[in-house]
């Protein structure tokens, strides 16, 4: 969630206590939103962005664990025998 | 270059290497062929490597292209195979229960191949797009707009299910109660 420092991007939103209106501004369009869903079963009516951004967000942070997931594992062994032996062939040249 | 130097840095790659070909093809024991292949093309070529470039990019490359010339060898079957599972996918949207990693890899299936490339490269792999387009051969706008079709393309497959998840209404509580739950495992 964005720190409570921060300040408000848009002019919209420099009211006092911007951030906090910003959140319920976004749980309320995602709130409208998932009515909107309900009445007209399209995802991408209404008020979307709140609810839109999230999911991008989510999504963002699902391919990046599941690609560190892979990155982070061990090695294999035999990709290391394996370059041991093409380093051999190619120093022997 | 030494190859001492070579081949350091082909074993600082190799674990990111691992992890694009698994995005790339959705197979780990295919991905290692791909890691495989590219290591045995990168020695063989390694007189075309610049010295001082982006070691990491030009491995990367050297994957991306074995696996879309693979791909295109193979084009029938894989385009079959894919037809196939989207069909499945199209008609029983319901039983994503709820989104998780194998939704996601479901779902990047579901992608054009080279907009799949896009946003692995840029979103997961964290390059930047000009990187994202050395790689892939293409101009930097190509990447970006793939990304966002990509993404855009992502959102609409698992929009309704993720929105599940701020709190079920009536039609959600529906969907979720056919929900099969089904999950496949690598």
């Amino acid at each position: 969630m964005t720190s409570g420092n921060k300040p408000p991007v848009s002019g919209q939103l420099t009211r006092k206590d911007g951030d906090r209106t910003r959140r319920e501004g976004v749980a309320y369009k995602e709130q409208q939103h998932m009515q909107a869903m309900t009445l007209q079963g399209g995802s991408n009516s209404g008020d979307g962005e709140g609810l839109d951004a999230r999911l991008q967000a989510q999504i963002g942070h699902k391919l990046k664990a599941m690609f560190d997931e892979v990155a982070n594992a061990p090695v294999p062994d035999k990709f290391l025998e394996l370059l041991s032996k093409l380093d051999g062939r190619e120093s022997g040249k | 270059m030494s190859s001492e130097q070579v081949k350091t840095g082909f074993v600082a790659a190799i674990p990111n290497l691992r992890a694009f070909a698994v995005s790339l093809c959705g197979n780990l024991e295919r991905a290692d062929d791909l890691v495989q292949e590219t290591m045995l093309k990168a020695f063989k070529n390694i007189e075309s490597f610049e010295e001082g470039t982006n070691l990491k990019a030009w491995l990367f490359t050297i994957l991306r292209n074995t696996y879309f010339s693979d791909r295109r060898r193979l084009k029938r079957e894989v385009e079959d195979a894919d037809g196939i599972y989207a069909a499945r996918v199209a008609v029983h949207p319901e039983q994503h229960g709820h989104m998780d990693m194998c939704e996601l890899e479901d779902a990047l299936k579901l992608l054009q191949a080279d907009q799949r490339e896009a946003l692995i490269l840029v979103c997961a792999a964290g390059m930047s797009y000009e990187e994202a387009a050395e790689i892939s051969g293409c101009a930097v706008g190509t990447i970006k707009s793939r990304v966002n079709r990509a993404r855009t393309k992502l959102g609409e497959i698992m929009g309704i299910t993720t929105a599940s998840e701020f709190g079920p209404d009536a039609a959600t509580e529906a969907i979720l109660t056919h929900s099969t739950g089904q999950s496949r495992s690598y």
